[in-house]
């Protein structure tokens, strides 16, 4: 006769949970600091691959289009989660680091007449070397004073940006050349030999490519030395100093690389619209990329994406809806959807810093939690 | 001389409005140790209630302005309990990130009510566009009240502050609020007290805003972005601070529209506030009138 198992009895055979929702445990410091540091993350980036390569095929153009706005707001929106998240300065400038390298695109292919794919380059450099040039005004504030510099320079980029003319077109506005590959416009689509791309869909492969290697780059910055540096400075910057963290260094780098980052997604937000206007790298746009940062996961720079989709879609969506909706309004005054869900934005980012600091990652975390831990509470 | 004569009281009229907005922001952060964003869409929605009141409704500012200071200080109360003070005790970085979350949708959503932004709007004030003679010179009589309205409400916080009962316990709280806790000063209604006195100044900013010679569009709400600056120069603890700041970036800006050459841009007097604050930062980190960070680990 078989021995009894189950409860109070301990099981004869030890049966393993799936390997899917096992905790991973981690022997050492090396394995936990690993990119992708468990089953479930590396079956989940597979995934993600899959989808994000499956997209444009599944996706009209105005879904594409959605996605491809994401993607561009999600490198603005990690390398503000860098600065913000991972090093604790608070800043209201973002848009206008954005703002110069749309700028530079714009100067770069309507003015110079390079190809495109100068912009992109030419715009990290001229927005870091503005971040490196304001960054010691910025550094040597601290805290709330931080935040108020940049907000004033929000407001001081809009102004060169209307009044430039001769570099940003002015109140004209300034137009980009859209960017092509072997002669396929990747916005409006083309054909080469057998392949065919439609619209929208080639800017979105770049897009992907480049937020790809965005993501790799800040998340290894920020899981490495240099953002432990910048996680201490964060959480006391005057314990850091006395641990022998440069903590001078740390907010520069920080402030540096966040800036040409922010500038590299100005050039493809150009390079997309293909018309930008000065009165565009507002606060609200600076305010929707820290929506963005706090909904994804302060500090957790990947889930900057998540809060860039949210961010992106929701206007689309109210747009669609808004035939269900009466209290949107069409055009023009009112209610308008863009108006609807900047109300939205504000008060999420408002709901999220009280309730949840971590954002959708810290629900995400709560959810595992309860899954992993199931049927126990603890 | 007559030139500078309308400018300096133009100057002191804009500077009031920025002193009135300058001192919320100080009054709260001395409070709660927050820089509350959330200020400058309170003023924005004083001044639109203020206008609904007296110009809609056609019952006179005075109403227009006590209905907007209530609705302002309610909104203000609203925005400290269900912002500010969950997050005691968080890094002050949350509540002026949470606080901005508000006052974008707060402007946002004043903006999106079509009865109120369909196009600039005065907000009725009895003096129109009536002038006085200030040595000879013609002047808007309603900068003259604006300027004596400032200086009454300025007198009146200070003698509070300094002399009043509650204003001892808003001194000690500012001072350290467990302590103030411990000797029995009643610390929540007084922070109560101090939102809502933020609101009332916003409120009565942003019927000043909407007086003629100025006009209350939601572009309006950069006025009050720009007394940020004022509270910076002054130094964000100090309510000295606040009118100094205020009244100095009234004279920078007045000053710049009147003289700076065109080509600096338009509207170059909007963004000189900002270099100003830059200028006294880079000087004295914690601004003129500001206590200096003691910090210990």
């Amino acid at each position: 006769m078989a021995a009894p198992t189950g409860f109070p009895f301990p099981p004869t055979t030890n049966r393993r949970r799936p390997r899917l929702a096992r905790s991973d445990f981690h022997t050492t410091w090396r394995s936990e600091l690993r990119l992708w540091n468990s089953t479930t993350k590396r079956g989940a980036v597979w995934l993600l691959v899959v989808l994000a390569l499956a997209a444009p095929m599944l996706l009209d153009a105005a879904w594409l289009r959605v996605l491809v706005v994401a993607l561009i707001a999600s490198v603005a929106a990690m390398s503000l989660n860098l600065l913000t998240g991972v090093a604790g300065q608070l800043s209201l400038g973002h848009a206008a680091f954005v703002g110069i390298g749309a700028y530079v695109a714009a100067y770069v292919t309507d003015t110079l007449g390079w190809s495109f794919w100068w912009s992109a380059p030419a715009a990290m450099i001229l927005a870091g070397a503005a971040g490196l040039v304001l960054a010691p005004i910025a550094l040597r504030v601290r805290g709330l004073y931080l935040a108020v510099v940049t907000l004033g320079l929000v407001f001081l980029a809009s102004h060169i940006f209307r009044n430039w003319e001769s570099v940003t077109g002015g109140v004209g506005g300034a137009r980009i050349e859209s960017p092509t590959i072997l002669g396929i416009d990747l916005v409006r689509g083309g054909t080469l030999g057998p392949l065919t791309l439609g619209q929208n869909q080639g800017y979105y492969l770049v897009m992907l490519v480049i937020a790809g290697v965005t993501y790799l780059l800040l998340r290894n910055l920020a899981r490495g030395r240099t953002g432990r540096d910048m996680v201490a400075v964060r959480d006391d910057d005057l314990a850091a100093s006395v641990v022998g963290v440069d903590v001078f260094s740390a907010k520069m780098l920080a402030f540096v690389i966040s800036s040409a980052f922010a500038g590299l997604s100005g050039a493809m937000l150009g390079g997309f619209l293909r018309f930008i206007n000065y009165d565009q790298w507002d606060l609200t746009l600076s305010v929707e990329y820290l929506v963005m940062v706090a909904l994804g996961g302060s500090g957790i720079i990947g889930a900057a994406f998540a809060g860039a989709l949210f961010v992106t879609a929701v206007p689309e969506l109210l747009d669609r809806a808004a035939p269900l909706l009466p209290w949107l309004s069409e055009a023009g005054g009112g209610l308008t959807p863009e108006r609807a869900s900047a109300i939205l934005f504000g008060l999420l980012l408002a709901a999220v810093v009280v309730t949840e600091p971590l954002g959708l990652y810290g629900v995400w975390l709560r959810l595992k939690r309860y899954l992993t831990t199931w049927p126990f509470t603890y | 001389m007559s030139g500078h004569v309308s400018l300096i009281i133009s100057s002191l009229a804009v500077g009031s409005i920025y002193t009135l907005i300058a001192l919320g922001f100080v009054v709260v952060f001395r409070a709660s140790s927050a820089l509350n964003f959330a200020h400058v869409g309170v003023m924005l929605l004083g001044g639109y209630v203020t206008f609904q009141v007296s110009r809609l409704w056609e019952l006179g500012l005075l109403l227009g302005v006590l209905v907007a200071a209530a609705v302002s200080a309610a909104v203000a109360v609203v925005i400290y309990l269900t912002v500010a003070r969950p997050l005691t005790g968080r890094p002050v970085m949350a509540v002026a990130i949470a606080t901005i979350g508000v006052d974008m949708a707060m402007r946002t959503a004043v903006g999106s009510y079509p009865p109120w932004t369909g196009e600039s709007v005065e907000v009725g004030g009895p003096w129109g566009a009536d002038t006085s003679l200030v040595l000879g010179v013609p002047v808007y009589t309603s900068h003259l009240w604006i300027i004596a309205t400032g200086m009454v409400v300025v007198g009146a916080l200070v003698l509070t502050v300094e002399r009043s009962r509650w204003g001892l316990w808003f001194r000690a709280i500012a001072e350290d609020e467990e302590s103030a806790a411990a000797i029995g000063v009643p610390v929540r209604p007084v922070l109560l007290a101090a939102w809502m006195l933020a609101g009332l100044l916003a409120a009565l900013a942003g019927a000043f805003v909407g007086t003629f010679p100025r006009l209350l569009q939601p572009a309006s709400a950069e006025f009050a972005f720009r007394a940020i600056p004022a509270v910076v120069i002054g130094g964000l603890n100090s309510i000295t601070g606040a009118v100094v700041g205020g009244v100095l970036v009234g004279f920078v800006e007045v000053y710049t529209a009147a003289l700076a050459p065109g080509e600096l841009g338009v509207n170059v007097h909007h963004v000189a506030p900002y270099v100003l604050m830059l200028a006294v930062l880079l000087w004295r980190a914690e601004g003129l009138f500001g206590t200096p960070d003691v910090r210990r680990l």
